[in-house]
């Protein structure tokens, strides 16, 4: 496998900014992995994925895409490879219209007319916004702004994906959709997704959870290897799993503590259920 | 201050017949000092309706009643200050109230704006920002240098300093990590017992659980039940037909339900969920 991503001692703080946004970090990704960031609010995740976006230049390290370091040069091409949906979606509506704004990153590419329209058109099925086409997107409820910053990118077929908070204003359902949308195309094509989530849920998809604090990462591991920090995981602005808030409700009954995932949770209590 | 609607349509720009209802002939009564959540599926016309409260938008037809204020289709911008000092709104992006260039002003604009003395404003500030979980250092920073999270924390101390009697969020707690969902949940409960009346919108059923007395189901831009969450979330009929998801504690109930428990309702906190199980094992 290679990387995708990778991040070498970056090191960046904002202008006039008493500490450092992002404080030496050293990241691989490998490519079709889905990584979900995490941690508290102002830890560094938005400023990560605008590193790797070269919207902002680290103040040292160095950040390669695809194997490429990037640089003020190459950073044009290398973005062409990424789609990132913001976490406020106002901040990257262009057009007038919400079929304008989905095909403008096709224009930049210099997609044709004809391969743009059915694109387009795609992108919008995908997210279920198809009847919103002529709208201006400022005028869509939140939820549908998410959706169709998730089509732009989507449109653009891009290597990597970054989603910050994107699905935080979609309802239940709209957010499991919009979850197995991602997850069905990363059969079909070559994905890695990056994802900014607070949503346990969800981190429950990734191969891989890297959690952030102060600009530094603090753990990265499996999905699993998070869930058994229990408690802890509250210091890093994480929610303890469910199951673990149940089991700890019903500790007296159980006699254990410590991280039982849904089904061993279930099958325990099925069996005290029918001792009794 | 109690609020009612009363059949009340909204439809954004009428000569644009692509942008449909925003409101289809809403017609409740929101109680005073009460905690009311609203929920419903993406453009199902939550922020539309509760726009609706503090004038921002006005009905196409119907009329909402605020305290002894009407608003009706006539309601003209004027004289609408003493109504938006009683009745705050967190919008649903917290960038699109913030404008100024620190954050101690922006915090201040809402009660300078209501004729609060810059003094007792500023003493607003710093109380607030503590209040919703950041450090005093925060307030001479530029609020458009700020992580989404904290753009939110700010936004909603702006509100609570106006001291307004009814609260309205929306969806507040998007962008907030779960530990400061928590706090600031918590805070707006709060709020509540100090005698404000607070109107939420959230995705988040564990919250309308957790927090809410009364629950509203929005679908396609009508009022479709109103209950309170207990008696919403143990709708069959609503849960058949997808207009309400549950929370975490009453979907685990339902798969223990398959194996050898039974519930004859579904607990919707984990408090209740653990109490449930509890007395099954021990067979009372
Ligand atoms: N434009 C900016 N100028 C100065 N400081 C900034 C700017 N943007 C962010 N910061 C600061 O950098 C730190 C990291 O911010 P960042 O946006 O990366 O956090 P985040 O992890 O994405 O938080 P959230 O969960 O709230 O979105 C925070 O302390 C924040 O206040
Ligand atoms: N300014 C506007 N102009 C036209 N249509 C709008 C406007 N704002 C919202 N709508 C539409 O009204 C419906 C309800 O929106 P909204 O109340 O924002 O939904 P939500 O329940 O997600 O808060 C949606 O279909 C939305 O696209
Ligand atoms: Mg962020
Ligand atoms: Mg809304």
């Amino acid at each position: 496998m290679k990387n995708i991503i990778s991040m070498k001692n970056v090191t960046y703080t904002y202008p006039e900014a008493e500490t450092h946004a992002t404080d030496d970090i050293s990241l691989d990704i490998q490519e079709n992995e889905w990584v979900s960031i995490v941690g508290r609010n102002g830890s560094g995740k938005t400023t990560l994925t605008k590193l790797i976006d070269g919207l902002i230049d680290c103040d040292s390290g160095d950040i390669f895409i695809d194997g490429v370091k990037i640089d003020e040069d190459n950073i044009w091409d290398a973005r062409k490879n990424i789609g990132i949906v913001f976490q406020n979606p106002d901040h990257q509506f262009v057009g007038a219209t919400v079929e304008d704004d989905v095909a403008f990153g096709l224009e930049n590419q210099g997609v044709q007319r004809e391969d743009m329209i059915k694109r387009v058109d795609h992108a919008l099925q995908m997210v279920d916004m198809q009847d919103y086409k002529k709208r201006d997107p400022q005028s869509l409820s939140g939820g549908q702004k998410q959706r169709v910053a998730i089509a732009g990118v989507l449109a653009i077929e891009p290597k990597i994906i970054i989603m910050d908070e994107s699905t935080s204003m979609l309802d239940p359902d709209g957010r499991r959709t919009v979850l197995d949308l991602i997850q069905n195309l990363r059969k079909k094509q070559s994905l890695t997704v990056l994802s900014i989530t607070h949503d346990i849920e969800e981190t429950q998809l990734s191969d891989r959870i890297i959690v952030l604090k102060s600009g530094k990462i603090v753990k990265d591991s499996d999905p699993k290897g998070i869930y058994d920090l229990g408690p802890k995981l509250i210091d890093y602005g994480l929610e303890e799993p469910f199951t673990s808030l149940v089991a700890d409700g019903l500790r007296d009954e159980l006699g254990q503590e410590g991280y039982v995932n849904e089904e061993g949770l279930i099958d325990q209590l099925c069996k005290l259920n029918s001792k009794m | 201050m109690q609020i009612e609607f009363k059949n009340v349509t909204h439809s954004y720009e009428s000569n644009n017949p692509l942008s449909g209802l925003g409101l289809a002939d809403v017609s409740c009564k929101i109680e005073d000092k009460a905690f009311t959540a609203i929920v419903g599926k993406t453009g199902s016309g939550k922020s539309t309706l509760v726009r609706h409260i503090n004038a921002l938008l006005k009905p196409t037809s119907g009329e909402i009643k605020v305290g002894d204020r009407v608003i009706t289709p006539e309601t003209n911008n004027k004289n609408l200050k003493p109504l938006r000092k009683q009745v705050g709104m967190v919008f649903q992006f917290p960038e699109s109230q913030l404008f100024e260039d620190t954050v101690e002003k922006d915090i201040m604009f809402g009660p300078k704006n209501f004729g609060i003395p810059e003094e007792e404003a500023r003493e607003a500030a710093h109380k607030m920002i503590k209040v919703v979980g950041l450090s005093e250092d925060y307030l001479d920073r530029s609020p458009f240098d700020l992580s989404g999270g904290q753009m939110r924390r700010v936004a909603i101390a702006g509100v609570l300093a106006s001291d307004p009697e009814t609260i309205i969020l929306d969806e507040p707690t998007a962008g907030l990590d779960p530990v400061g969902r928590k706090e600031i949940m918590d805070l707006f409960k709060e709020q509540q017992q100090n005698g404000k009346t607070i109107i939420l919108i959230t995705h988040n059923m564990d919250d309308v659980a957790n927090y809410a007395e009364t629950m509203m189901v929005m679908h396609d831009s009508r009022l479709r039940a109103v209950g309170t969450p207990k008696d919403i979330f143990n709708d069959q009929d609503l849960l058949d037909k997808k207009l309400i998801s549950l929370p975490q504690s009453a979907v685990f109930a339902q798969k223990l339900a398959k194996k050898n428990f039974k519930f004859e309702s579904l607990p919707i906190t984990i408090n209740e969920l653990t109490a449930e199980i509890k007395q099954q094992i021990h067979g009372e």
